[in-house]
């Protein structure tokens, strides 16, 4: 069955409302050329090609009890990227056993070389499901934070059009940065102070940007990957058995192992940029 | 140039691709600059013409001429290399700190990255 064979709108509305119906919070079909300038190797028809449409979905944010409570430990095990993976990987079969078009899932691990296969945030904002933030990740501008899914497909529909207005700043923020020259996100993870964000306003709007990525890797990834080859080469350095025990044995190595072995809870272990952001506080605000 | 004929020649030592240390410290600094760990007015907010991506391995190995392989391993082992095990911790008590301001202030958060001792 061709595209022209069949009501791409109709076809559209009805896959997002079915990806809508089973739990997620905002779909939206994005122009696989909006993410032409990507590197090489990270474009869509790089990852399938004849990609004539990808999907986004976002939900699955954290419970506004988990935002809440004051152990941060708490939002370092109680992940919940899964399950948009598992919708997206939903969708993507649908599509290919309803109408006749190659689909896939985006990995939301990395490739042989430790890279995404694809920027998520940058497909969220050609879906229109979500804006870029100075923090970095896409936002919602009622949900805020989400986690997403990305499929790309060879089915062809209609495009979205990213969101018109920024989402970030929000006007409370600009205010911040009119008053004290910082804004939630940046006073939390100061870039010159040992965090991982810098940024600049001016006119409301967003100038200038810096990310420490590599820093922000090891607070998201605390207790996993990074620190359990960081805690391991201390442990084969150490001449003395007694010391290597103490590292080995000790709280940060358990903790490691523990979080690897529940990978699926323990994807993202640093929320704290984000759960000062303005966007989406009204649903984390409960009684 | 010749092709490789043996893993030796690959660069691949106990049977697989790790690259050279004497390489690695000689184009560490370079690769990470040019790669997106630390990200300058990247994919953000700017105009299309200000705006500036990292380059991929491949382009990067071309810039040095170095092949892409050694690009791939120098960043990976750069990437895990740029912060210590100390950062760990320092991370700990950043996200206790945080989020103790967050829990007296909420989103008017104005935590100021001095982290006290960490309470794990």
């Amino acid at each position: 069955m061709s595209g022209d064979e069949f009501d791409t709108v109709a076809v559209k509305a009805a896959i997002l409302d079915l990806a809508l119906k089973r739990g997620a919070l905002a779909a939206g079909v994005g122009d696989p050329a909006l993410l032409e300038d990507a590197a090489p190797g990270q474009r869509p028809t790089d990852v399938l090609p004849g990609t004539k449409a990808l999907i986004v979905l976002g939900g699955s944010a954290p419970r506004a009890g988990e935002w809440h409570s004051p152990r941060p430990e708490l939002m370092e095990t109680v992940g919940t990227a899964d399950r948009m993976n598992t919708l997206g990987n939903s969708i993507a079969r649908h599509i290919e056993t309803t109408y006749g078009y190659y689909a896939l899932n985006v990995p939301t691990a990395t490739d042989h070389a430790d890279k995404a296969f694809l920027d998520f945030t940058e497909a969220a904002v050609a879906a229109g499901v979500g804006a870029r933030s100075l923090a970095g990740p896409a936002l919602h501008p009622v949900h805020g934070f989400m986690y997403l899914a990305v499929i790309l497909t060879s089915l062809p529909l209609p495009p979205d059009t990213p969101i018109a207005d920024p989402v970030c700043p929000a006007p409370s923020c600009v205010e911040m940065w009119d008053s004290v020259g910082t804004t939630p996100c940046l006073s939390t993870c100061p870039i010159d102070a040992g965090g991982c964000l810098g940024g600049e306003l001016s006119g409301g709007r967003v100038v200038s940007r810096r990310y420490d990525r590599d820093r922000c890797e090891r607070r998201v990834y605390h207790y996993w990957v990074p620190g359990y080859q960081a805690a391991l080469e201390r442990a084969l350095n150490e001449d003395d058995p007694d010391r290597r025990k103490m590292v080995l044995y000790g709280s940060f190595f358990t903790r490691t192992m523990w979080s690897i072995t529940y990978s699926n809870v323990s994807q993202g272990q640093c929320f704290e940029c984000m759960r000062v952001c303005p966007v989406g506080s009204e649903e984390r605000a409960l009684l | 140039m010749t092709e490789p004929s043996g893993p030796a020649d690959r660069g691949e030592f106990a049977g697989f691709h790790v690259v050279d240390p004497e390489l690695y410290a000689r184009h560490r600094d370079e690769v990470v600059r040019m790669s997106t760990s630390h990200q300058v007015d990247i994919n953000e907010f700017l105009p299309g013409d200000v705006r500036k991506r990292g380059l991929s391995d491949a382009e990067i190995a071309e810039r040095l001429g170095l092949d892409v392989r050694d690009v791939t391993e120098i960043r990976v082992v750069a990437e895990h290399d740029e912060y210590g095990i100390e950062e760990y911790e320092a991370s700990a008590r950043f996200k206790d700190a945080a989020a103790a301001s967050y829990v007296e202030r909420g989103v008017r958060n104005l935590y100021e990255g001095r982290p006290p001792p960490t309470r794990r």
